[in-house]
């Protein structure tokens, strides 16, 4: 086991290294340089040329790309163009934001979707099954800004009861942080909840049709015991994919609400630093998410294996 | 076939929730538009009386945009611009008229025969820092300004800083004359003065100036925090534009970046924010409806077509002018603003309050939809169906609409248009390269005098191009001027030469709507938010 | 010999025919099925076959009559440039459409390629896997800039830079319900009987992992569609001024307080047919998965 979380943390390496590779030459192939946007639209070409040159981004890509690999492997991303900061300063302060956001709706989206999805699904074709699928196909088809704009309308603008738009960090207090991020989270948690339902009510029938369920339920095992300790386990791999999915997509930056509501996170750092072209910005956060994305994906192949014996990551 | 029905009851709800939240948007938005709708921003600077003011608070301003630095020389972004003069001052500005008034200086002079600017220096002025001002940290500054500004460099080439005793700065130039003293108060990159050690370096890493506010922090994408700077030395004088008393009401100011423009609308709404700039034209109606909530419509820039005039069919005089012929100006103007209100019919390329350059000169050629004759230069020009590209970005919502709409426009007269869409920051490198556009959309800030615009003179080989002998000739003229009288002489050619090389195809002048609640006193706009006088009432 | 070749084409035949009607029969019996198709129907004829026969132009601005609310005349209003938005929802529906099923087809198929490869063959796992993980943690944006400016803007590129986007999520959720049906005995039953290992995948794991990706792929059929509107809005996504619904719900959002009409109607078009293809989604499940079949009845 130990063996295999080793192995596995050992293959970020080879996965960095095609990132790295890739996303070099996409910032490089992408027209838009930072020069200009500094110098602003009115600036003249000399003036341009002179920036470029000092920030060296007329030397050749090779040379470019040794001079930042070279600084990677000494673990230093650089410095944005932009901010006076790191990249690993910049992705740590854009990341609580979204860190809080991400883990507010998940689980908004899971208190709501896991035990609408099983109830969907032990009681199939009633009233309650339809309501609940319904309102997840709607909650899925409903796209996430008009949510958002939908919500501010109501909560902020008519009721006065939340704030518009902003982020407060937690050392202004729990009550403050949560306030701001309600609107959001469930914003973005609608979506996800939508999903997860879906996803949970057919894992669960998918379950409810094997053999091992049925021989369960004659042998008198009590319907709770046969839903949470066979049904469910059983049901709970597609179901975490879906949750750590999400997750993934909240954790990297859910870019539409994020700018909606005004919060300095992932999503808008990377839409940032794509328009202005802070290369430094865009290559080291991307480096960044690509490791929160294997060792996230490696948490939820773990968990496969805790919930279900039979997988064996580490076979040969 | 319960299942169906009620997801189908869910739909329904869905629909209604959905128009009730539309219509709720469009009562707000009744009519009623008088509020401070008048665009001339010198009418407004009497308003600031002194009745009792209240101090303290924190001002939250939500802003459009985020700075790409805070160093007023290092762009000409005018998100910058806007910051910056809240910290730096420069030794001269502008007042509401366009008139050079003191800033830092007690006062100045043109020497016409030395070729001389004499600026004496403001005594008891003190940096944020806690120094007093001195005229080396003034030479320094302005050394710094006359090597990085765009317009100090091609307006004032070979310019010279010295200072003959503690309390005057000399400028040496090649040779006096009439804009200089309007590149000094230049807007876009102040000259701002700031501590010599700073200025000396090549890079600005901290910003220390004299102006009313002191930099407090800068959260990158979130906010820029400023506050009250107790030592303020204010210069004298009834407020007038950027000119006269400055004084500070309130604590702290902070610009939270906003880029996205139904939350500043909101925000205003809620009273979350006091004061936001930019705000789209389709919200005008609803905030306006708002009794706390204040409009300030400010003519403040003009946007226009740009063509590529060094390869393609454009570089024909006669295809530019088919195209000044062809277009319907009115329908592009409202697709881009909606209301009148919002921008000015206006060919000139001054304002009529700038009464030294004001010029109906050339205007004939202005929004002619005059079909035949496009045809006929068409025809002359021989054009045979080349593809004409206009790139353009979302960026700007108005300048996009220019386009979208003159696509539509120049395809009826039988031009093969087509129209490429890309983002702001590939727009700004393609439209560097001759050969893949024959059209882009823009817009300036305006300026103090006509030379200043980029689009004009063939020396700063600006996107598009221009290359016109008349053009250039009459900004040298203008610029050597020995008169007003003599600089409107050579304004008028200019103008009538703009009209006929037609190197862009101006559309007009738009408004800048600036909101804010109506317990804040004193806001006022000129070439950008006036930050100071304001003050937060109950 | 003769007459038992006949009889037994016959007895073939008549099978055929009975599974047939089964199937039909099966087929109206699943209202979900039913109704989702009727819905996809119509909305396809709405968005293909109407644009031959309405005479609104999507493209004509009228700048006068902007944000009209609906009437006789424009039955879903005029949008910012005064263009009619009943026209530009029917198009702009074409256009979604086409792109949301390619992008949805494209990276549904390869990412059942791939996540079924992956969960069979332990060494190809590592190696696709840590491909899904830099894929995923591409911003799309990027992705769609780079590849728009670099092979030129056009609807086909939109639709390279989407799947590409999206493949890697069908492949992790196929993968995780591969490797469960994997470790099953029939499964290893079939091994041991010498099926080859094509046989297997094509025809015992595959089909298994239908429900997650039905699911899945809806999803990312809505998600395409509103992607393409965010990326249309940076100039990376369907060119101007050809309609969308994306970006004619982006428009609308500019004017949300002016034109409700401009969000609300590509909104409901866009719900339509997502509820639509979700219900066919489910419905197909239902059908394809016999035991669930039985289960219900």
């Amino acid at each position: 086991m130990i063996n295999y979380v080793f192995k596995r943390i050992l293959s970020v390496i080879p996965v960095l290294l095609i990132v790295a590779v890739v996303v070099f030459s996409i910032t490089y192939l992408t027209p838009g340089d930072p020069a200009r946007v500094i110098l602003g639209a009115d600036a003249t070409e000399t003036e341009v040329i002179e920036l470029q040159e000092k920030m060296g981004l007329n030397d050749s890509p090779i040379e470019q790309f040794t001079r930042w690999f070279g600084n990677l492997l000494q673990g230093d991303l650089g410095d944005s163009y932009f901010m006076n900061k790191s990249v690993m300063a910049a992705f740590a302060d854009h990341f609580m934001p979204t860190l809080s956001l991400a883990l507010m709706a998940q689980l908004i989206a899971i208190l709501i979707a896991l035990p609408l999805g099983i109830f969907a699904a032990v009681r199939r074709g009633s009233v309650l099954d339809q309501t609940v699928m319904g309102i997840s196909l709607i909650g899925i088809s409903v796209p996430s800004f008009l949510l958002a704009l939908i919500l501010v309308l109501i909560f902020s603008v008519n009721l006065g009861l939340l704030p518009v738009a902003g982020y407060q960090p937690l050392t202004a207090g729990l009550d403050m942080h949560l306030r701001y991020l309600l609107m959001p989270a469930v914003a973005l948690g609608a979506m996800q909840a939508a999903l997860i339902t879906r996803m949970t009510r057919s894992a669960m029938l998918e379950v409810f049709n094997n053999n091992y369920i049925k021989t369960a339920h004659s042998k008198g095992v009590k319907e709770k015991k046969v839903l949470f300790k066979h049904a469910l386990r059983n049901a709970a791999l597609p179901i975490l994919t879906v949750i750590g999915q999400t997750f993934g997509v909240l954790i990297t930056g859910a870019a539409v609400v994020e700018t909606v509501f005004n919060i300095p996170g992932i999503g808008q750092l990377i839409i940032n630093s794509v328009e202005r072209r802070d290369f430094p910005v865009i290559q080291g956060v991307v480096l960044l998410i690509s490791i929160t994305y294997v060792l996230l994906n490696l948490i939820i192949d773990l968990l496969y294996g805790v919930l279900d014996p039979r997988i064996r990551l580490d076979k040969k | 076939m319960r299942n169906l029905k009620s997801i189908l009851l869910l739909v329904v709800l869905s629909v209604i929730a959905l128009i009730i939240v539309g219509c709720s948007g469009q009562e707000n938005g009744s009519t009623n538009t008088d509020s401070n709708s008048n665009p001339n921003p010198s009418n407004n600077s009497g308003e600031t009386d002194t009745t009792a003011r209240t101090e303290g608070g924190v001002l939250e301003f939500a802003f459009n945009a985020q700075p790409p630095t805070l160093d007023p020389l290092a762009t000409t972004a005018t998100a910058t611009r806007d910051f910056a003069r809240t910290m730096f001052e420069g030794l001269v500005t502008f007042d509401s008229n366009y008139q050079i008034q003191p800033l830092l200086a007690e006062s100045f002079e043109v020497n016409q025969e030395e070729n001389q600017v004499i600026f004496k220096i403001r005594k008891g002025v003190k940096f944020h820092n806690g120094k007093d001002l001195t005229v080396d940290d003034v030479v320094a500054s302005m050394e710094r300004w006359a090597t990085k500004s765009a317009q100090a460099k091609s307006f004032l080439p070979g310019i010279t800083f010295s200072a003959p005793d503690d309390e005057t700065v000399v400028a040496q130039l090649e040779k006096t004359g009439f804009v200089d003293m309007y590149i000094f108060a230049d807007q876009t990159q102040i000259a701002a003065i700031m501590p010599k050690e700073i200025a000396q370096q090549e890079e600005v890493k901290e910003y220390i100036g004299t102006g009313p506010y002191k930099f407090v922090e800068w959260k990158q994408d979130q906010y820029i925090l400023v506050e009250k700077f107790d030592e303020y030395v204010s210069p004298e004088g009834e407020p007038d534009g950027l000119a006269g008393k400055r004084e500070v009401f309130v604590d702290q100011i902070k610009f939270n970046i906003v880029p996205d423009s139904i939350t500043r609308v909101t925000g205003l709404q809620t009273g979350e924010y006091h004061v936001g700039n930019f705000i789209p034209y389709d919200s005008f109606q609803m905030l306006d409806s708002d009794p706390n909530v204040e409009m300030k419509i400010v003519e403040s820039s003009m946007g226009g077509l740009v063509f590529n005039k060094a390869k393609g069919v454009f570089s024909d005089i006669k295809m530019r002018q088919a195209v000044a012929a062809a277009l319907d100006i009115d329908a592009i103007n409202f697709a881009a603003y909606g209301d009148e209100k919002f921008f000015s019919k206006s060919p000139q390329l001054m304002l009529e309050s700038q009464i030294d350059w004001y010029t109906d000169a050339g205007s004939e050629n202005y929004n002619q939809k005059n079909i035949e004759k496009a045809k006929q230069l068409i025809e002359e020009a021989g054009y045979n169906g080349e593809v004409i590209r206009i790139i353009t970005s979302r960026e700007y919502e108005d300048y996009y609409a220019f386009c979208v709409v003159a696509h539509e426009q120049l395809k009826a007269i039988g031009l093969n248009v087509e129209l490429e869409v890309y983002d702001w920051a590939t727009v700004l490198e393609k439209r560097q390269n001759p050969d893949i556009y024959e059209i882009f959309a823009s817009g300036w800030a305006l300026r103090p005098t006509p030379v200043q615009y980029p689009f004009l003179d063939s020396a700063g080989a600006w996107p598009g191009w221009t290359n016109s002998e008349e053009i250039d000739s009459a900004i040298f003229n203008i610029r050597n001027a020995q008169s007003a009288e003599e600089a409107k002489e050579h304004t008028v050619k200019l103008q009538t030469a703009f009209w006929d090389y037609v190197p862009i195809i101006k559309m007009g002048n738009s408004m800048e709507i600036s909101s804010y609640r109506s317990n804040v006193q004193g806001f006022d706009y000129f070439i950008g938010p006036v930050l100071w006088n304001v003050s937060i009432e109950k | 010999m003769q007459q038992v070749s006949i009889n037994t084409k016959d007895l073939k035949k008549r099978m055929y025919a009975e599974q047939r009607s089964l199937w039909i029969k099966r087929f109206f019996y699943n209202k979900m099925l039913v109704f989702g198709s009727l819905l996809l129907i119509l909305l396809g004829f709405l968005v293909l076959i109407l644009p031959f026969f309405i005479k609104s132009d999507p493209l004509v601005m009228d700048t006068v009559n902007r944000f009209k609310a609906p009437s006789s005349e424009h039955w879903f209003g005029t949008d910012s440039y005064g263009r009619d938005v009943f026209s530009r929802v029917i198009y702009g529906g074409r256009v979604s459409i086409i792109i949301g099923l390619a992008v949805t087809l494209i990276s549904g198929f390869f990412g059942l390629v791939i996540g079924v490869c992956s969960a069979y063959y332990r060494s190809l796992d590592h190696i696709l896997m840590r491909f899904c993980d830099g894929l995923m943690a591409f911003p799309a944006i990027l992705l769609a800039i780079a590849i728009m400016a670099t092979m030129g803007p056009n609807s086909f590129n939109v639709v390279i830079a989407l799947s590409i986007v999206f493949t890697p999520y069908v492949a992790r959720v196929v993968r995780s319900s591969a490797i469960v049906i994997k470790e099953q005995t029939y499964i290893e039953a079939l091994k041991s009987q010498g099926a080859s290992a094509w046989r297997i995948l094509a025809l015992h794991i595959a089909p298994n992992t239908i429900s997650p990706l039905i699911i899945q792929c809806t999803f990312i059929f809505a998600d395409t569609i509103l992607t393409e509107a965010a990326l249309s809005f940076l100039g990376a996504g369907i060119p101007a001024p050809e309609p969308s619904w994306g970006n004619i719900l982006y428009d609308g959002k500019l004017a949300i307080f002016n034109a409700w009409w401009m969000t609300a109607f590509p909104g409901v078009a866009l719900l339509l047919t997502v509820l639509g293809l979700n219900l066919f989604g489910d419905g197909l499940r239902d059908l394809l998965d016999p035991h669930t079949n039985k289960a219900k009845k």
